[in-house]
């Protein structure tokens, strides 16, 4: 079922009504790109829908300090429940034409806002061909937001609001719609995955190993051997039980490698370990091995 | 590398009807062997320009193979030596000869299969038997690519996809990530530390905290000697709460490194449970000299 949003999105193509993807667990990493107050971040999640007048809402928490903010799509506009007022308030119309103007209330200090644009944005996550780009009409002094970015299937993109300190910026960063996730220009970063939290005794473990560097700049990396990476189990006393590279002979041959891209290993495991809580450790086997993802898991008795 | 064209992806529609081989650079994708250990990665590595056409190279099944997708929407490769080209996938054909290593003649068993596999359960996979070599079965998904394969008593399942800058997971995964936004940073520079706690295996993972503290952060040098610690300038109520991690839970830390002198640095982030060897990340990058 994770694989949906994305067939939707590959196969569908950008929709207005796809501008603000409402599913539950979506998700949305954001941080400040300009502006005084340094490089504060937000997160936005959608919970579970709740049914209020026969109507379906998602809850965005984290969004413009309303927790949670119950959205949900009318036609190709988006709008949100007072549940002080018990009603709905307008938020966006992306069926709106060009410049033609909408109430927006989604801010206080917002009246109404205009697609003032749909054009080939640069983000931090990347360039798009069609970004809707909404623009706001404040009605207070220093206070309000004055123009917020969607990318069609991804969401809220970048945000800009009013302070009495000047405008602030956000840009999104990281986001997960449905099973997949789309990450900002430069990551560095080293993880191993695990497919499940709990197995029964003797069940097959699959692990996998990232390594990602889509920064601008290679990663220089240097192997004292053929060995690409290592994984370990330890159990709750902290005693090695396992080590993939036990009883495997790897060529002594320093490797120097200049890394951009991402790499992955994948590892199936089977093992008889008693029943208990245990730690998988993925490294990466270079010389001083300061790549290291930690992973709890449990062993629960067979059936 | 990581531009993310979601233009060009909703061009699809309206380019093939269906891509069940997306071709282009960067795309990976990543299986987990049954029946044998025999890992399978598969990689557009590259791009190129032959006899008037793009050929987009793909590693990962021995040789490296120049792939292209004809007008015609058949996947066909370059044979170098004979200057010619041979099909691997004629997605318009019911049965047809194929150069795919070890396959001989595939056969559309359907168009419109069930696949379940790590990455979910979908109707619509392109389901191919092959006669005359080790090569059995493979089914392949719109939009996605290659997601099965069974060849001499190995099955390969798609565990993980890159495609198009976007990256497909499986169902279910565990995982505690540390993302940082550069390798080498500039004296003086921020650095954004980004925390992931993934859980999408369906199982809760329960944990304690003796305080409203998550997580905590800290950087080594080469040395060994902390130079930095998140949580050391910062107050913590001291309330025991318990929280079940489901779906993905973020924290984003920004780190001043205006004290860091230029050198190598090890970075290391644990959820702040008391056991904080069990959920941890360690990475390193390094603190350029000022130019």
């Amino acid at each position: 079922m994770h694989l949906r949003p994305l067939l939707f999105l590959l196969a569908a193509g950008c929709r207005a009504q796809d501008a603000l993807p409402l599913q539950t667990g979506n998700q949305w990493v954001y941080q400040q790109t300009s502006g005084l107050g340094g490089r504060e971040a937000w997160i936005v999640t959608v919970g579970s829908p709740q049914s209020i007048g026969g109507r379906e809402y998602f809850p965005l928490s984290g969004y413009l300090g309303r927790d949670p903010l119950l959205v949900r799509r009318a036609g190709t506009a988006v709008v949100f429940y007072d549940e002080t007022e018990r009603r709905e308030r307008p938020w966006a119309d992306f069926g709106a034409a060009p410049n033609e103007r909408f109430p927006s209330e989604i801010d206080s200090c917002n009246s109404s806002a205009v697609i003032s644009a749909r054009e080939p944005v640069k983000l931090a996550i990347g360039e798009f061909t069609e970004a809707p780009v909404l623009t706001y009409r404040t009605t207070c002094a220093d206070a309000g937001i004055l123009e917020e970015v969607f990318v069609p299937g991804v969401g809220l993109a970048k945000r800009t609001y009013s302070t009495i300190a000047g405008p602030r910026t956000f840009e999104l960063i990281y986001a997960r719609i449905g099973g997949f996730s789309v990450y900002s220009q430069g990551e560095h970063a080293f993880h191993l995955t695990l497919d499940g939290y709990t197995y029964r005794r003797g069940a097959a473990i699959t692990a996998r190993i990232t390594l990602r560097n889509t920064t601008a700049q290679p990663l220089e990396l240097v192997f004292p051997s053929g060995q690409d990476f290592d994984i370990v189990i330890r159990n709750e006393a902290g005693q090695q039980v396992w080590r993939w590279s036990d009883g495997r002979a790897f060529t002594l041959a320093i490797r120097t490698v200049s890394f951009t891209g991402e790499r992955h290993w994948v590892e199936g495991i089977r093992l008889d370990l008693p029943p208990g809580n245990y730690t998988a450790v993925g490294s990466l086997a270079i010389q001083d091995r300061k790549y290291e993802s930690t992973l709890a898991f449990r062993i629960e008795p067979a059936q | 590398m990581n531009r993310l064209l979601l233009s060009a992806l909703s061009l699809l529609s309206s380019a093939a009807a269906q891509d069940y081989f997306p071709l282009q650079v960067g795309n990976q994708w990543v299986y987990r062997a049954t029946g044998a250990e025999r890992r399978l990665t598969l990689e557009i590595t590259g791009a190129t320009e032959m006899a008037g056409h793009t050929y987009f190279r793909l590693t990962g099944l021995g040789a490296a193979y120049w792939l292209r997708l004809t007008e015609a929407g058949t996947l066909v490769a370059l044979d170098e030596a004979q200057q010619s080209e041979r099909v691997w996938y004629n997605f318009a054909a019911a049965s047809y000869d194929t150069a795919i290593p070890s396959a001989g003649r595939a056969t559309v068993i359907s168009r419109a299969a069930a696949f379940e596999g790590p990455l979910g359960r979908l109707n619509n996979a392109l389901e191919l038997g092959y006669s005359g070599g080790s090569l059995v079965k493979e089914q392949l998904l719109p939009y996605i690519g290659l997601a099965y394969r069974e060849e001499a008593g190995v099955r390969h399942e798609l565990v993980y996809a890159r495609v198009r800058g976007v990256n497909v997971f499986s169902s279910g995964e565990l995982s505690f990530r540390l993302s940082l936004d550069q390798t080498v940073y500039a004296a003086g520079a921020r650095l954004t530390a980004h925390l992931t706690f993934v859980n999408t295996t369906g199982q809760p993972v329960r944990l304690t905290f003796p305080s409203t503290q998550r997580y905590d952060l800290s950087i080594r040098d080469s040395g060994g000697n902390s130079v930095y610690h998140w949580s050391a300038d910062k107050l913590f109520a001291q309330v025991v709460e318990t929280v079940d991690f489901r779906g993905e839970t973020h924290w984003v830390v920004d780190v001043p490194l205006e004290r860091l002198r230029p050198g190598a640095y090890v970075i290391e982030t644990w959820v702040a449970v008391p056991e904080n060897t069990r959920w941890r990340a360690l990475s390193r990058f390094q603190v350029a000299a000022a130019p």
